[in-house]
């Protein structure tokens, strides 16, 4: 039933999820703008750009993003997945390259609302 | 073989189109959900990943419960409520669980009868129940699959929607999940309804569920 779900128990695609995030803080660390955009989904990569007016990988080492830490929490339904760490919020999506961020730098809006994010798209 | 086609048609013709319109529905709801994953901007899924997605479990449960409620509200509101015109009603003197005799158990059983239903005890209570208990089975399971793979859609719809996902016990008491089961079951009943009511003044000729063309209009508990 918990299978069913698609909630519990697979602790490989739970990995898979906060491989990414941990890969994408790793790069943004690095200053490696490039491999921190490939991480992006298409739809938060355009946005950035259009709002900073820049390419990506400039764009996203300018953002103010809380420093990356371990991942507390996943959360994976479907094609969807929510990871907490110590310092930020993060949301990512299936694609066919795999797991993508597609929100980070996140923090609650309260009342059940969407969480405000530095970076989203998707 | 022919004979065996011929004897078991209903039961295979309907096994027959469950299974088309099952696959039909896959296709269907395969495209609709990448559909709704590119408007989102987000990963499109391919055949096998969709058909063991919780969206398909989700809209393959709720309508399974939903006509498996039917059924059974039906077995056992026949049983008590009566319909004057009706093939669907029992005659109008028969309300109720029915005499021995008119069941045909214990000593009213004859050498056909089942064996449950020539014996006494425990073993008649629940044979005289039994078509309710499985389809009340099959109901409850349906609509625990339901609320548990629609509580993961739903909150795959959540992340989507860069919100925290909820428990199993807050999404059961969610308007997703009544909104869903609701729909199905009203239908349901207005379908169960009308035709019971309706079957008194039309007819289907030849159709076990009508009433012989000349049949009265008031005459109950008469099929074609």
């Amino acid at each position: 039933m918990l299978a069913l779900a698609g909630c519990a128990g697979d602790s490989g695609r739970d990995r898979a999820v906060s491989d990414v995030v941990t890969q994408f803080y790793g790069a943004l660390e690095a200053g490696d703008g490039p491999g921190a955009c490939r991480l992006l989904a298409p739809a938060a990569r355009d946005a950035l750009e259009r709002d900073a007016q820049a390419p990506c990988p400039e764009a996203l080492l300018d953002e103010d993003l809380p420093p990356g830490s371990a991942a507390r929490d996943t959360a994976v339904y479907g094609t969807a997945a929510q990871v907490r760490t110590a310092t930020d919020t993060v949301f990512l999506g299936r694609f066919d390259g795999g797991w993508r961020v597609t929100a980070a730098g996140c923090t609650g809006a309260g009342d059940d609302a969407p969480y405000d994010c530095t970076v989203e798209g998707g | 073989m022919r004979r065996f086609l011929t004897l078991n048609a209903l039961g295979l013709g309907f096994g027959a189109l469950f299974l088309l319109t099952l696959c039909a529905q896959a296709v269907a709801g395969w495209q609709s959900f990448n559909d709704e994953q590119v408007a989102a901007q987000v990963g499109t899924i391919g055949l096998l990943d969709y058909v063991t997605s919780t969206d398909f479990a989700v809209a393959v449960a709720e309508n399974w419960q939903s006509e498996f409620l039917q059924f059974l509200v039906y077995l056992v509101a026949t049983i008590w409520l009566l319909q004057q015109g009706s093939p669907e009603s029992k005659q109008l003197d028969k309300a109720g669980l029915e005499s021995d005799e008119d069941q045909m158990v214990g000593a009213y059983a004859d050498a056909d009868s089942p064996a449950w239903a020539r014996a006494g005890g425990w073993r008649r209570a629940i044979y005289g129940t039994s078509l309710a208990l499985v389809m009340g089975a099959i109901f409850l399971a349906s609509w625990l699959v339901q609320s548990v793979a629609g509580w993961a859609a739903y909150d795959e719809q959540r992340l989507q929607d860069h919100r925290d996902p909820v428990d199993w016990t807050s999404y059961v008491a969610s308007a997703d999940f009544w909104e869903r089961t609701l729909q199905n079951w009203q239908s349901e009943f207005l379908a169960v309804g009308a035709m019971a009511v309706l079957s008194i003044y039309l007819r289907q000729r030849g159709s076990s569920q009508s009433k012989p063309l000349g049949a009265a209009h008031a005459a109950t508990g008469i099929e074609g």
